[in-house]
């Protein structure tokens, strides 16, 4: 199994976002720099997520402001729990038939 | 009181993605009707709808693509257009946008819940603009720099005709200036075919020829045909529109409004007659000066019949030729309204009537001029067009030539 470059991952799946190639994508800079609003970077967490197959915690990533920092947080995350499938029951049942 | 002038006008419909190819679909009476793919209907019978065959990465990039709903993308599609017609250019910050829509972000709706139940409960952080029923108002007025007076509206298979009902009163009223009125809808999903189909509303399958299963008026007709798609058109008062040199296409007499009170799927004879009662008497016009009616005809066993009452109720002995061209396109929801108004104003510019399709069997119960089958040439100075919505919203406009 390939080691897991988060960063090269982290900045594929910005480049994205934004639709942009990867090689505009300044780890070392702010996300808002790279053109990814609030709404834009929670989406980007989703597909990360995606991507993945782990859980980014909004806490987690309170204090990220690069790329690099988010990257660095990941990795993190995978050292304390690696990845896992998703649960296989729904948090809340579906609605039952009355 | 100012006069209110259509300046612009844009579609995506199952007829076109242009306003000329839905003017010649609409003249060779061309079915936009086509067989519900299996991806969206695993029940046991054929199902159809107008479905639209856009390709959103024709317009934006990938990542656009992604932060906009179906419905939304038709629309944004539909407005530009009537802007560009309209020759804006970039004095456009007066414009307000009056939107319709019945169900709003249907796809990204049921995407939803679907990982919301079979994905441990994720959402995506976008989930609520992509699905809130103001999605494509709030997109065209950010697109397109739009500042004027803005409102979602919806009324079920009334809200594009009532949006640009309320926009027309607003222009009326002092206002706005100008306002980008229109509709849009994509409900073509699988979940919601099965609500429709569970009110045993919807046609299934012609056995022969799907294209061929919408027949308002017939006596073989089995009900609704479901569609997608949007419709947008410019509205301005008169001298706002002289004064910039814009073309003017038709203008917008009057507009009906009244509720039936009876039934909340049923629809009623005696509010529909009450709208279009309503819109004559403010656009001052006789009823014999209306050339040509564009129906609302969902090829329903009692609305059809409750349609045709209505109108020789209100026109008498001599009613105007009424076509449904829902038989050609289907009933697009939300952007019903102003799908069909278009079609009533191409019948005004264009000088020919829209026909019902697919109109073999009469129905003794219906016993009008319904311009069967084949487009009529005919050269006419007003028009009238119904959209009649579940809980009873009955909206009706009136547009006539525009003579200076």
């Amino acid at each position: 199994m390939d080691t897991l470059d988060t960063l090269q991952v982290v900045r594929e799946l910005a480049a994205a976002q934004v639709g942009a190639t990867v090689d505009t994508i300044d780890v070392d800079v702010t996300a808002d720099s790279l053109g990814l609003d609030s709404l834009d970077f929670l989406e980007f967490l989703f597909a990360l997520e995606d991507k993945l197959k782990i859980r980014i915690p909004h806490e987690a990533v309170a204090t990220v402001k690069t790329l690099r920092d988010l990257a660095a947080v990941i990795d993190g995350l995978i050292a304390a729990a690696p990845p896992v499938a998703p649960p296989a029951a729904p948090p809340v049942a579906p609605p039952a038939a009355s | 009181m100012p006069r209110v002038v259509v300046t612009g006008l844009g579609v995506v419909s199952p007829l076109g993605q242009t306003i000329d190819v839905f003017v010649e679909s609409l003249r060779a009476a061309r079915s936009g009707i086509t067989l519900v793919p299996s991806s969206l209907n695993s029940g046991e019978h054929a199902l159809v709808a107008g479905l639209v065959p856009f390709d959103p990465a024709k317009h934006w990039p990938a990542h656009r693509v992604a932060q906009h709903d179906r419905a939304t993308q038709l629309a944004l599609v539909a407005a530009a257009q009537a802007l560009a017609h309209a020759n804006v250019g970039d004095t456009r910050s007066h414009i307000g946008v009056y939107w319709g829509t019945g169900f709003g972000g249907a796809a990204s709706i049921e995407e939803s819940y679907r990982l919301f139940y079979l994905d441990g409960g994720r959402m995506r952080p976008t989930s609520v603009v992509l699905a809130m029923s103001n999605a494509a108002a709030g997109n065209i007025s950010i697109v397109n720099r739009l500042r004027g007076p803005i409102l979602n509206v919806s009324t079920a298979c009334s809200s594009s005709a009532s949006a640009i009902g309320e926009a027309f009163r607003a222009i009326k009223h002092g206002y706005a200036d100008a306002i980008l009125a229109g509709g849009s809808d994509a409900p073509i999903t699988g979940a919601n075919l099965r609500a429709w189909d569970a009110m045993q509303a919807i046609a299934h399958a012609d056995p022969v020829d799907a294209s061929r299963s919408c027949k308002p008026f017939a006596l073989d007709r089995k009900g609704i045909v479901l569609g997608e798609g949007a419709g947008a058109l410019l509205l301005e008062r008169e001298d706002h529109a002289i004064a910039r040199g814009a073309r003017i296409i038709a203008e917008l007499a009057g507009y009906g409004n009244r509720a039936d009170a009876v039934h909340i799927s049923r629809p009623d004879p005696e509010g529909q007659a009450a709208a279009m009662r309503a819109a004559l008497g403010e656009s001052g016009l006789e009823s014999d000066s209306i050339g040509y009616v564009n129906a609302h005809g969902t090829a329903t066993q009692v609305g059809d019949v409750a349609e045709t009452t209505a109108i020789k109720d209100v026109f008498g002995s001599v009613p105007p030729p009424v076509s449904s061209t829902k038989s050609l396109h289907g009933h697009l929801m939300g952007a019903a309204g102003i799908v069909e108004f278009l079609a009533a104003l191409v019948a005004l510019e264009h000088g020919f009537l829209p026909p019902t399709a697919h109109l073999d069997l009469p129905d003794p119960a219906c016993d009008l001029d319904y311009v069967p089958n084949v487009a009529r040439a005919a050269s006419i100075d007003a028009v009238m067009s119904n959209s009649f919505g579940f809980g009873g919203m009955n909206a009706v406009l009136l547009a006539r030539r525009y003579a200076a």
